[in-house]
């Protein structure tokens, strides 16, 4: 075979081989983390009274992610200070024990939350729940479960009695 | 002189025939038709199979209408066909001996042919002169046919006046739906809100549909109020240019009138938020409800009609709202919360009568107030009714509804008291209060007109104390009851459901003894 054919032919096949097309990358732009969510301060649950005969829960539910922030509950019995829940998010369980002497007590709970600005407020009065009476039972625990929404402008209280362990 | 008046007659004779143009034999098809001009024609029918065609040359956009006199032994079809010899419109409405039609035919300058046929096999009439009117007049303010189908709608001048037929009365070209004979109509809205009235007159003998459609050809609304003669009317069509709409109208009974035409009203007037905003048949198309009123008709035939409340403010608020009676009508007013799912419906009262809701707590963020026919099979959209709402501040001392249930029960202290309503049939006013020691506890309700009051005290335990009956509609109520000290409701409610005062509110008291 002629060098010219070889060097025809060595053309050909090169004009016929599949081509190597360079990939070319994209330069990366900047990426935009979504904003963290906000730390929500939480403090350990409280430590199980021992033969408690009162229990508080308190939870709410929330739209979205970015409303459940911090809040917790104070607690009055018979017109006094008795305690507070832990912090914690809305949406989570917040619990308050205590032994109490067995009557109808006079409780008073008062909601707080922590803004995703500024100071820890209370949640207004005209939508905090009434001050109500609840009685204890001897032998017997009384399970309160205070449930919030519509963004804590609603409220609904049920009341739960067990045997007492 | 005697001369001139002899040729007198001869000389109109023979200009009477020079206005009547005659069939030029053969003319059986495109090639040799006979050219013709707006005027009388006349032909003949030879032979059972003989087929005329007249070519019209039409200088500029005109409707074209053809009366053709029916002869002796002929069924005639009539048949116009454009200079592509497409079919526009087929005409057989009569039998043996009768005329047709054509009506509202739209030409364009250009060829247009009109086709004469027979369609009985016996026929045997050659010498009997057909006669045929061909007509052109202005298109403005004219259907144009054939406009069967959103594709060829005919223009409508908005505002002003459309004619057109319900002919002919079956569309022999369109097999594939049921030979329907349907007009349709677009309608093109410039930017900006408007609201969109259609009049649609009566034609005898003919019982007429409206349909509006969008360009996806989704139907909006279907208006078929009337009967046979009757017009339908659309009022107060929402619309948002800029935008097209289609009109579609059909005789719901397959007949028509080639003697009377229909009357297309329309006009198309600037929203200005006073009224309803068609369709609000659904949440997502609720007409926003900034002011105190607004009008709305229930029309077609179970309309819904939604509007739309935005509560500002932080507080407590309380929203009043009422809807004016309309003649031969009940109507029920319903609040919904912002996912649209029902709060409460109010039907208190009968056909004609007002509805009033006597106040509903709300707070910051949407709700609707919805306005329906009970039976969903009445309309009127000549009669409109006003809807009004107020929204204040909640004042202590005052009722805030819904405290229909324990759970939802209004906070009052003894040594106070609150007003309220039982505002509507089967309505429940639940109070919580607190007797921070034994007490002898006092109550005192005053009595409203059409209420006979029951009273239930229930313990914290939501067991029922005892239950006082006033003795008559209108008595007050006064009990007091040795109470420990604790948590209690008081239950008021009417002894007989459907009792109500949307007018006067009761007072409640409690006292300590």
């Amino acid at each position: 075979m002629r060098p010219g054919m070889w060097l025809a032919a060595a053309l050909l096949a090169g004009a016929c081989a599949p081509k190597v097309v360079p990939w070319r990358v994209a330069k990366a732009g900047p990426v935009t983390l979504p904003a963290a969510q906000p730390t929500i301060p939480s403090t350990p649950p409280p430590k199980p009274v021992p033969k408690a005969d009162f229990e508080l829960i308190v939870s709410e539910t929330v739209d979205s992610l970015e409303d459940d922030l911090g809040s917790y509950a104070k607690v009055y019995v018979d017109r006094q200070p008795a305690g507070e829940t832990q912090i914690a998010a809305k949406s989570q369980d917040k619990t308050w024990e205590a032994v109490l002497p067995p009557g109808n007590h006079l409780f008073r709970f008062e909601e707080w939350y922590l803004p995703s600005t500024g100071d820890w407020t209370m949640l207004d009065p005209q939508w905090q729940p009434p001050e109500r009476f609840i009685r204890v039972d001897p032998g017997q625990k009384t399970v309160v479960r205070l449930r919030f929404y519509d963004g804590g402008l609603r409220n609904k209280l049920e009341i739960e009695r067990r045997p007492l362990e | 002189m005697k001369r001139l008046r002899l040729l007198w007659l001869p000389a109109a004779a023979l200009l009477l025939s020079a206005c009547v143009q005659r069939e030029k034999e053969p003319d059986h098809d495109y090639g040799t038709a006979t050219l013709i001009h707006p005027g009388k024609v006349e032909g003949h029918i030879e032979t059972a199979s003989d087929v005329d065609f007249y070519r019209l040359d039409v200088s500029q956009d005109a409707i074209l209408n053809v009366h053709l006199g029916g002869i002796r032994d002929v069924d005639f079809v009539l048949s116009i066909r454009d200079k592509d010899h497409q079919e526009l419109k087929r005409y057989d409405e009569t039998g043996l001996g009768g005329d047709e039609e054509a009506l509202d035919v739209g030409v364009h300058p250009g060829s247009y042919y009109i086709v004469v046929s027979n369609k009985n096999p016996d026929a045997s009439n050659p010498t009997q002169a057909y006669s045929m009117e061909v007509e052109l007049e202005k298109p403005t303010g004219h259907e144009m046919e054939p406009n069967e189908t959103m594709q060829t709608a005919s223009p409508l001048d908005v505002p002003g006046v459309t004619t057109g037929h319900y002919w002919p009365s079956r569309n022999l070209l369109a097999g594939d739906t049921d030979y329907l004979e349907q007009d349709w109509f677009r309608i093109d809205v410039s930017t900006g809100l408007y609201l969109l009235n259609i009049d649609l007159s009566g034609v005898s003998m003919v019982d007429a549909v409206m349909e509006v459609y969008d360009t996806n050809g989704y139907m909006l609304e279907r208006i078929d109020q009337g009967g046979i003669g009757e017009g339908e009317s659309l009022k107060d069509f929402g619309v948002r240019g800029p935008v097209t709409y289609y009109l579609r109208l059909y005789s719901k009974t397959g007949t028509g009138n080639p003697d009377q035409a229909y009357e297309i009203l329309s006009e198309l007037i600037p929203y200005n938020g006073k009224t309803e905003f068609e369709p609000n048949n659904q949440r997502p198309d609720a007409t926003p409800f900034t002011g105190d009123s607004i009008t709305g008709t229930i029309a077609p035939a179970g309309d819904v009609d939604w509007y739309k409340i935005s509560v500002s403010g932080p507080g407590k608020q309380v929203l009043r709202a009422s809807v004016t009676g309309v003649d031969n009508m009940e109507l029920t007013l319903t609040a919904a919360d912002a996912l649209g799912n029902p709060i409460l419906t109010i039907d208190n009262a009968g056909r004609g009568q007002p509805q009033v809701l006597t106040g509903l707590g709300v707070t910051q963020g949407d709700y609707y107030l919805i306005v329906a026919e009970k039976t969903g099979r009445r309309a009127d959209n000549r009669n409109p009714y006003t809807l009004s709402k107020t929204i204040t501040p909640f004042e202590p001392g005052l009722e805030y509804e819904l405290n229909d249930t324990t759970a939802t029960a209004n906070a009052i202290k003894v040594g106070s008291g609150v007003d309220g309503y039982i505002g509507w049939k089967g309505d429940v006013d639940v109070y919580q209060f607190n007797v921070y020691q034994n007490s002898d506890v006092v109550f005192e309700l005053a009595g409203i007109a059409n209420v006979q009051f029951v009273a239930t005290l229930l313990d914290q335990d939501y067991k029922e104390v005892q239950t006082w009956r006033a003795a008559k509609p209108g008595d007050s109520l006064t009990f007091d009851r040795s109470l420990a000290a604790g948590t209690y409701y008081l239950k008021l409610s009417a002894a007989d459901p459907s009792q109500n005062n949307v007018r006067d509110k009761y007072s409640l008291r409690l006292r300590a003894r």
